[in-house]
């Protein structure tokens, strides 16, 4: 399901019509129609999740805009750190690459 | 390290969840996992445990001593005919073991059919505080349906004391120990299947090595459960879980 | 017609034990069982026999169970049993003595394997008027001393091995079979429940010596009833540990009431709404405790 090593360019988007969630304490409950797998997601792969459901993003766009979300400092939150979450994201396949916007 | 903005119009909870948050960011830079999926279900266990099978990684060794302790490992351990085992490699293979289990752990059937009734100076086989008791009984021959055959192929051929008289015990060599030693040996890559090894309701290994392999997985589960890094012991534990013995 | 298995005649049961026409109607459940063991028909006449069953096969079974030797030679020499719910399963046979761990064995297989109109958990579940109490636990957690110990104290046995959870609206279905007691939690429940509620023992299974707690009447005439979760609980019995209870998180809770279940994969996104909401509106703990009277306090205390 993964697409391989997170290239800084590729745009990632999700379809929020492929999953429900369910929210307790800054935690969620993601249910993935596609793979009927659930997955259990913190307020930042949620986060992730949720604004590449908004619109494609790339990993600088969704870095800024998770640290402006959160309200989060850029120390708090380096690229690697996405990076990682986006990784983690195409591994369960919330999250797909697209070619362009 | 970047402070967080305080905001004085933060409830106590808002606080809490912004201080939780910037803890989970600390532990995502550290490699905490962000997202984690449930993948296994009893469903699929159900249906698998019984016919799970596990390859073994590597070669293994196992030393089996007459008073039924056993050293797992992977050096080699030289036998030759006539002389036995050489000390210094049944001391470096104990010293060695990557698992160690206690007197009475491996049943009769796969201990050495003849244990030494000397051991000669310098011997150090007593390093780890075994004695050669021959009447300890293994707590798993009780529990095991059936007892072990005592002439298993790997005992035959590894143990020291096949076809060998008592007279040798008077050239008493200390490089080279003439009995109370069983070696059993299994291939890298042997595939073992753990509910080969069920039969009339219960456990009743045959007395090869993969027999007595499945003989210490069970004490490993017994003691450690699916923990730890015992080839095979989430198929074995699964096992004993169906089976409510663990 | 159906009725108390004890009014009928033991030869009756025992030929319709064999033609395969012995119904047994418990909770959602009916089931059609068939088998030629003495060592069934006695456990049914003792363990089953307040249960309502019917000598004619109805319509619709939804459970199927056939006891049988595992191959030819076994219905002759060092006779043995196995389950057969109708579809594959590695059953381990058993000596033809051991027919009530092959049936109950059986049983549980068959709604862990084939029930798709509830979700099912392995948890034991009991409930008074306020709600119901899942007390979900890994072998030898201590779920089934618990599970009696409540029973005792006048909850509603709903079930000792499954929480059957409606898809719809998360209330909890009435499954009561008989409680399934293992080595050391046989005189532990006896001292709780009395020996006239306790099976015979059946000695040298693959799960050790076992017995059966008999279900009160009372609670099989209640088996329609269904009740919503108050308490998720996660026990753990620890010898010589201090009563503790740690609050979860819902989503933990659900975390681990998933892998907990048999057909969650099975029934997809059903299941996970339906255990989103049993957790929504249960309080989750994690337990732990060192006798049975530690953790009766700490039900209570915690609201049970």
């Amino acid at each position: 399901m993964a697409a391989g090593p997170v290239d800084d360019a590729l745009l990632w988007k999700s379809s929020a019509d492929d999953w429900v969630a369910e929210e307790f304490d800054d935690t969620f409950l993601v249910f993935f129609r596609p793979s009927a797998e659930t997955h259990f997601l913190n307020f930042l792969s949620f986060g992730a999740l949720r604004q590449c459901a908004r619109e494609p993003q790339n990993m600088n766009s969704l870095t800024l805009n998770l640290r402006q979300e959160f309200d989060i400092e850029d120390a708090e939150l380096p690229l690697s750190l996405v990076k990682s979450v986006v990784e983690q994201l195409d591994d369960t396949g919330l999250i797909k690459p697209v070619t362009s916007k | 390290m970047t402070e967080w903005p305080e905001n004085s119009e933060n409830s106590p909870e808002e606080q809490k969840r912004l201080s939780d948050r910037r803890h989970l960011l600390k532990l995502g830079v550290a490699g905490l996992p962000m997202v984690l999926t449930l993948r296994a279900s009893a469903q699929q266990t159900l249906v698998s445990q019984l016919q799970c099978v596990f390859q073994l990684p590597r070669r293994v060794r196992i030393l089996v001593d007459c008073d039924g302790s056993a050293w797992v490992g992977r050096p080699r351990v030289r036998y030759r005919s006539g002389k036995g085992w050489k000390v210094e490699d049944l001391v470096n293979f104990k010293s060695n073991a990557e698992y160690v289990f206690p007197s009475g752990t491996v049943p009769s059937g796969y201990r050495p059919t003849a244990c030494p009734e000397e051991i000669c100076d310098a011997d150090d086989d007593d390093d780890n505080g075994n004695s050669y008791n021959h009447n300890s009984v293994s707590e798993l021959d009780a529990l095991l349906n059936n007892p072990m055959p005592s002439n298993a192929s790997e005992i035959a051929a590894f143990s020291a004391n096949s076809g060998r008289s008592d007279d040798d015990d008077d050239d008493c060599d200390p490089e080279w120990q003439d009995n109370g030693y069983a070696l059993y040996t299994i291939s890298k890559n042997t595939e073992i299947m753990p509910s080969d090894h069920l039969g009339n309701g219960g456990w009743s290994p045959s007395g090869d090595a993969e027999g007595l392999y499945i003989v210490l997985s069970l004490t490993y589960a017994n003691s450690y459960g699916n923990q730890g890094g015992w080839p095979g012991i989430s198929c074995v534990a699964s096992i004993l879980t169906y089976l409510g013995q663990l | 017609m159906s009725a108390p298995l004890q009014q009928f005649d033991s030869k009756d049961l025992k030929q319709a034990l064999k033609a395969g026409t012995f119904t047994m109607s418990l909770g959602p459940f009916a089931h059609l069982v068939s088998g030629s063991s003495d060592a069934l028909l006695d456990f049914l006449e003792d363990t089953y026999r307040d249960y309502n069953v019917d000598l004619q096969p109805r319509d619709v079974t939804e459970i199927v169970l056939s006891l049988k030797a595992p191959n030819f030679v076994r219905r002759f020499v060092r006779r043995q049993i196995t389950p057969d719910p109708g579809f594959d399963v590695p059953a381990v046979p058993l000596p033809l003595r051991m027919a009530p761990l092959a049936f109950e064995m059986g049983l549980n297989l068959s709604v862990a394997l084939k029930c798709c109109r509830l979700m099912t958990i392995h948890a034991g579940v009991v409930a008074d008027e306020k709600g119901a109490i899942v007390m979900s636990a890994a072998s030898g957690g201590g779920k089934s001393t618990l599970t009696a110990a409540l029973m005792a104290e006048g909850y509603r046995l709903f079930s000792d091995e499954f929480a059957l959870v409606d898809l719809e609206n998360a209330s909890l279905h009435p499954y009561p079979r008989p409680i399934s007691l293992k080595q050391q939690s046989i005189p532990v429940v006896r001292d709780i429940v009395g020996s006239d509620q306790i099976s015979d023992l059946i000695t040298g299974t693959p799960k050790g010596d076992i017995a059966y707690c008999r279900v009160k009447k009372s609670d099989l005439s209640a088996d329609n009833q269904t009740s919503h979760a108050k308490l998720i609980l996660f026990p753990r019995f620890e010898e010589g540990v201090s009563p503790v209870a740690r609050m979860l998180n819902p989503a933990e809770a659900i975390m681990r009431l998933i892998p907990a279940s048999t057909n969650y994969n099975l029934l997809g996104e059903p299941a996970f709404n339906a255990v989103v909401k049993l957790a929504r509106n249960a309080r989750a703990y994690e337990i732990s405790y060192g006798s049975t009277a530690q953790s009766l306090r700490l039900i209570s205390e915690l609201g049970g």
